[in-house]
């Protein structure tokens, strides 16, 4: 039985979803162009995995597992879309920041592959952890691609030009296929330095 | 219980209840945010034209024209509540124009563009483009304006957009 510490951690480390389990890629080439909307995209995807982790592990025996698939895509669209009416409604700066990335939530694969993956098979406590765990895991290294592209491709960080007048923006870093080669770059770098230091 | 019943069954729970829940959060959510989309709208035109007394509303086919009046009754502008066609579907927008037919202001009040890419609409840099432009001008993309590369749909949208709402307003509103 692994600990909670180490249920918490493996969504950074040894289940990074994005340089390791390699999920939620669609979203992830669209919105790392920019640092800040990495971050907003990041603590979305907390919100609703959070929220579909704790219900889906609640229903874990009631659903027959022949329909579990539709069953948590009805459960997450359910979300998604009271997470975007709700902050509408009440929380109108944070939605004029998140409210484009709200949609894109439904097809992140992180979601349903957490919901499959663990939360059908663990308590409701562990599935909080294992959300958060996951969800800082997805942010860190979003936020990551998103301060490596904004830097390259137009010279600052978080919005601050921090790349001074003589600096050349690369500008295919900020179109889509900037998004594919910084991403396989870091692919690359972290399996080497999982290799490096053995963690499997 | 029979399997397939069980299977149908925990679905339609499920359905009922996700759907029951959207309705009910819906039904409380619109009217909040109906009233905070007329308010900021409101605002908005009181910032094109901050010496706005009056305004009379004419509807063209389902958008919305304000007719703004100053204290004196004179006409100084028309402030339009229109869509664009976007990359990410429909781009609402407001488009004041003085009495002179220049615009003087765009407002982006709700879109479904791409972060990062197609939502450069919203930003000054390609808004500047257009403020200035007259009803006389051709307003076409590659002509008078530039679309932004990577977002040709989302700015090519708007700016053809732009050119109908102008022809709107000279046809049927001054």
């Amino acid at each position: 039985m692994t600990t909670l510490a180490q249920e918490f951690t493996k969504g950074i480390v040894k289940e990074n979803p994005l340089f390791r389990l390699i999920l939620g890629m669609c979203p992830t080439l669209a919105v790392s162009v920019t640092a800040i909307n990495s971050f907003g995209m990041g603590v979305s995807v907390i919100a609703v995995l959070l929220c579909s982790n704790i219900v889906i592990s609640a229903v874990r025996n009631v659903i027959p597992a022949k329909v579990r698939i539709p069953a948590y895509i009805m459960i997450i669209a359910t979300f998604v879309t009271l997470v975007e009416m709700v902050l509408n409604a009440f929380a109108p700066e944070l939605f004029e920041a998140l409210g484009i990335f709200i949609p894109l939530i439904v097809v992140n694969c992180i979601i349903l592959g957490r919901a499959e993956a663990f939360a059908r098979k663990n308590t409701i406590g562990r599935s909080i952890i294992d959300a958060l765990g996951i969800g800082l895991g997805y942010t860190i290294s979003l936020v990551l691609l998103g301060v490596i592209r904004e830097l390259f491709g137009a010279g600052s960080i978080f919005g601050y030009q921090v790349m001074g007048t003589a600096f050349e923006p690369m500008g295919v870093l900020a179109v889509a296929p900037g998004a594919f080669i910084t991403l396989g770059v870091m692919l690359g770098l972290f399996n080497y330095l999982f290799k490096h230091f053995g963690i499997e | 219980m029979h399997e397939g019943l069980r299977m149908t069954l925990v679905l339609l729970i499920i359905g009922v209840l996700c759907g029951t829940l959207l309705a009910t959060a819906n039904n409380a959510t619109e009217p909040i945010i109906t009233e905070r989309i007329e308010t900021e709208f409101l605002a908005a035109l009181e910032g094109f034209f901050p010496e706005v007394a009056e305004y009379e509303v004419k509807k063209i086919d389902k958008e919305e024209f304000y007719s703004c009046y100053d204290a004196g009754g004179e006409l100084i502008g028309i402030v339009g509540q229109v869509k664009a066609n976007g990359y990410g579907g429909s781009i609402d927008y407001d488009l004041a124009v003085n009495a002179d037919m220049d615009i003087i202001g765009i407002r982006i009040s709700s879109h479904g563009e791409t972060p990062g890419i197609g939502d450069v609409i919203t930003s000054p840099d390609f808004q500047e483009r257009l403020i200035g432009l007259n009803i006389e001008d051709p307003i076409e993309a590659g002509v008078d304006v530039d679309a932004i590369s990577g977002a040709t749909v989302s700015t090519g949208g708007v700016i053809s957009s732009v050119r109908r709402v102008m022809d709107i307003i000279g046809e049927n509103v001054l």
